[in-house]
């Protein structure tokens, strides 16, 4: 976190939030039965061969959020117009990943993110 | 014209908050190795299902199949083919029986007959590539059929048997003489017939928690270890049902085939979930992926009333 005060009226607060990636339980491999032999399910696509618990670590979570504050003196107090920018540089933080199919055919690993950059802007006042 | 701007501005300021962003990434995805695996369910030779032929000099075998293939990268969505010069055996409680041969080029391997109640069998299966893949299971005795009635009026079919003492597992199934199952409904708590409910929901429930319909029901004696127990089953409203024999086939089951159609279930229910954890189906191979599973059968006809 990193706090700067420009002058007396305007001041930025920056703030960096790193967590490394949560771990999961996910498939490894992929395995078949063909129905042969009595009492077996086949299926086109197979099984999923799962890994053991939490063997598997999403990819890390950071962002950066960064605010500027502008201060002005009234007669009847203090107001604060904060103008700010969550997730700064827009990364795709993943909110879960999956493995999907594509149109070829092709096994993908597809990460759903929420919260791109954001806008953001307040007005606050002291008495 | 200026709500209309401020109205546009929530609006915008609102879908951009709740924007999921779907994309392909570079993931460094942990495969596991490539494992061998094998699928087979053993009948003993000397259950009731073995037919004698008019001529007492000829009998037929049941021959239980052996599927042995690999396991792949999850990103492969094509069934490899079997690997060649796999080597199998099957041991009796720990002492060498027999080799077992490939049936055909595709990683099918039969064995006739051979299997005797109450004996344990490992198969062992090895490939100079892949780590050597071994399976245990015991033979269960089958559990005769007491009585089995169906009562045409009230299209019900009832069937009892004694369990006997020890944690026991069983799979049912009701058939024409000549047809293949027939689908039934019990509200009988101790039967599953562990069915995946895709869109089963807490806000959307899809399955009926008191009534359970499908083709094979399951049991485990938790309830009624080392007593009577009595199936009801409503049939569905067929004529054929008043016409022709119904047959009760009971199969005495191990842990393992039990185990795999529970957990089998409970892996399509998840599968497509990405928020629920994965089931891994159950495996008793060790080393390896698959199940060799076991089942005894009885079966005996309906009495109509």
């Amino acid at each position: 976190m990193l706090n700067h005060k420009l002058n007396k009226k305007i001041d930025v607060n920056a703030n960096w939030v790193y967590q490394s990636g949560i771990a999961f339980t996910g498939p490894q491999g992929r395995f078949w039965s063909s129905g042969t032999a009595n009492g077996f399910l086949t299926t086109f696509e197979g099984f999923e061969d799962i890994s053991d618990r939490n063997a598997l670590r999403y990819p890390a979570y950071h962002r950066l959020d960064v605010v500027m504050n502008f201060t002005k003196e009234k007669k009847w107090g203090t107001r604060i117009i904060a103008i700010g920018v969550y997730n700064a540089y827009n990364r795709n933080n993943p909110f879960y990943i999956d493995l999907k199919q594509n149109s070829a055919g092709e096994v993908k690993v597809t990460q759903v993110s929420l919260f791109p950059i954001l806008p953001s802007i307040s007005y606050r006042f002291k008495l | 014209m200026k709500k209309i701007i401020q109205y546009f501005t929530l609006l915008f300021c609102g879908i951009l908050a709740l924007w999921a962003c779907e994309k392909e990434i570079n993931y460094d995805w942990a495969d596991s190795e490539p494992k061998l695996t094998m699928f087979g369910l053993i009948t003993p030779t000397d259950t009731q299902l073995v037919q004698f032929a008019n001529d007492s000099s000829w009998a037929y075998v049941p021959t239980t199949y052996i599927e042995l293939s690999q396991s792949t990268s999850i990103f492969n969505t094509r069934r490899p083919m079997p690997p060649e010069g796999v080597k199998m055996a099957r041991f009796e409680n720990g002492v060498f029986k027999d080799s077992i041969r490939e049936f055909r080029q595709n990683g099918v391997f039969d064995i006739k007959g051979g299997f005797r109640f109450g004996q344990d069998y490992t198969i062992k299966a090895s490939h100079p590539d892949f780590k050597s893949i071994e399976a245990t299971v015991s033979i269960p005795d089958t559990v005769c059929i007491e009585s089995a009635i169906y009562d045409a009026t009230k299209r019900e079919l009832t069937f009892s048997f004694f369990d006997a003492s020890g944690m026991d597992f069983y799979s049912f199934d009701i058939s024409y003489t000549d047809g293949g199952p027939i689908s039934f409904q019990t509200i009988d708590p101790d039967v599953s017939t562990f069915q995946a409910n895709l869109y089963d929901s807490i806000l959307f429930p899809f399955s009926n928690d008191f009534l359970t319909t499908g083709i094979t029901g399951y049991l485990n004696d938790e309830n009624f270890n080392g007593k009577k127990k009595t199936v009801t089953l409503i049939m569905p409203d067929d004529v054929s049902l008043t016409i022709k024999d119904i047959w009760i086939n009971l199969h005495s089951i191990n842990f393992d085939y039990y185990e795999l159609q529970r957990t089998f279930a409970a892996y399509y229910s998840n599968k497509d979930n990405p928020f629920a954890e994965n089931v891994q189906i159950h495996s008793n191979v060790k080393n390896g992926l698959g199940l060799i599973g076991a089942k005894s059968t009885t079966r005996k006809i309906a009495i109509k009333k």
